[in-house]
């Protein structure tokens, strides 16, 4: 995700009180935002008012802005803290690391599928997606920003303050979860054809 | 001779890199297992990165509002820490002139002259005892300013807050 024009200008615009020149921030920057945010927050109703807290809180903090990271790392964190202070105040438990290893997994509900409901006639992105929403929070926000924001170790790393060994295993396992996870539930055949 | 498989981590790694490790490519050319589970894997990432998570269209527009909302209670905040603080001198003035009375305030400029000032560290004891209630009014005048100016921040606060709700 790239700014079409230069960022440090464009934060720099803005700081003199060219307000306006946000908008370009907003929208280069609220998928990434909405990616960590919609993985964070299960609450359907908190998720937007949440996504729109962090442009606010980015924006009055705009002058910390150093220069040093990319504004995609540091808006990224924003959001990532502002999500975790939600959770905490609403005393909603991060599930972290409850996962020890693949037989750990299984505290996640399976919904009962019947015969007729195999995935030959499912849509495998709707199955998989369903999948991805029982990860825990940290797993499912690591596979959002490498995958759909295409960020590096480093970046996830700076946005989610955990070592970069640790993004890499955390999305590796997270990968070979869903896949298992899959694979227990519907016919091999009919999953990867 | 035993085939060593690559494992679930390897395949991943491969597809991380592009499919730029030689040595992986070459075992997967005549490895019909290990195909499988990249083309498993390959599916799966697919099937991850197609995912559409998208936020209201008017989201960045409401957002720009709440924004200007914001920055407009801010500078009226400002603006009114002022315009208080004018005020709460003022009153402080005022409230000085009343209790102690203007003669007294006048006093010392009658009957000190700066060369006595300086000459005697009595004098500087002297101008304490004189402006000893006018410090201490100066100070009750600072703390309701104090006062003032918080409870202004709140309601601008509250009215930015306001707003924001009524908009979304």
């Amino acid at each position: 995700m790239v700014l079409c024009v230069d960022e440090n200008n464009l934060v720099k615009r803005i700081l003199e009180g060219n307000v306006n020149e946000y908008q370009l921030v907003i929208d280069n920057y609220k998928n990434l935002v909405a990616h960590i945010v919609f993985k964070m927050i299960q609450n359907q109703a908190d998720r937007e008012d949440i996504c729109q807290d962090v442009f606010v809180k980015a924006y009055k903090n705009l002058k910390s802005f150093k220069f040093e990271s990319k504004l995609s790392t540091w808006i990224g964190r924003i959001a990532y803290n502002t999500s975790l202070n939600h959770l905490e105040k609403k005393k909603i438990p991060l599930i972290d690391d409850m996962i020890s290893d693949e037989s750990g997994f299984e505290y996640i509900k399976i919904d009962a599928i019947s015969p007729e409901d195999s995935a030959d006639r499912r849509n495998i992105s709707d199955i998989l997606l369903k999948e991805i929403d029982k990860l825990p929070q940290h797993y499912k926000v690591i596979i959002s920003l490498y995958h759909l924001d295409e960020m590096n170790y480093k970046e996830i790393s700076d946005i989610t303050n955990l070592p970069e060994g640790t993004v890499k295993s955390h999305l590796f396992r997270a990968r070979k979860l869903l896949k298992t996870q899959l694979e227990k539930q519907y016919n091999k055949e009919d999953l990867w054809q | 001779m035993a085939v060593i498989h690559l494992s679930d981590n390897e395949i991943q790694q491969y597809l991380d890199n592009n499919k730029n490790d030689e040595s992986i490519t070459e075992h997967l050319s005549f490895c019909e297992s290990c195909r499988t589970l990249l083309n498993q894997y390959q599916s799966l990432f697919e099937t991850i990165e197609s995912e559409k998570i998208v936020l209201n269209e008017d989201f960045s527009i409401n957002t720009m509002n709440l924004i200007r909302r914001m920055d407009t209670a801010e500078s009226y905040s400002y603006r009114n820490i002022v315009l208080i603080g004018i005020v709460g001198i003022v009153i402080s003035l005022l409230s000085m002139v009343y209790i102690i009375g203007y003669e007294v305030i006048l006093q010392p400029f009658k009957n000190i002259h700066l060369n006595e000032m300086f000459a005697y560290k009595e004098t500087a004891q002297s101008i304490f005892d004189r402006y000893g209630s006018i410090l201490k009014i100066a100070f009750s005048g600072s703390i309701i300013l104090l006062f003032f100016t918080k409870l202004d921040n709140l309601l601008s606060r509250l009215k930015a807050s306001r707003l924001s709700i009524f908009s979304l």
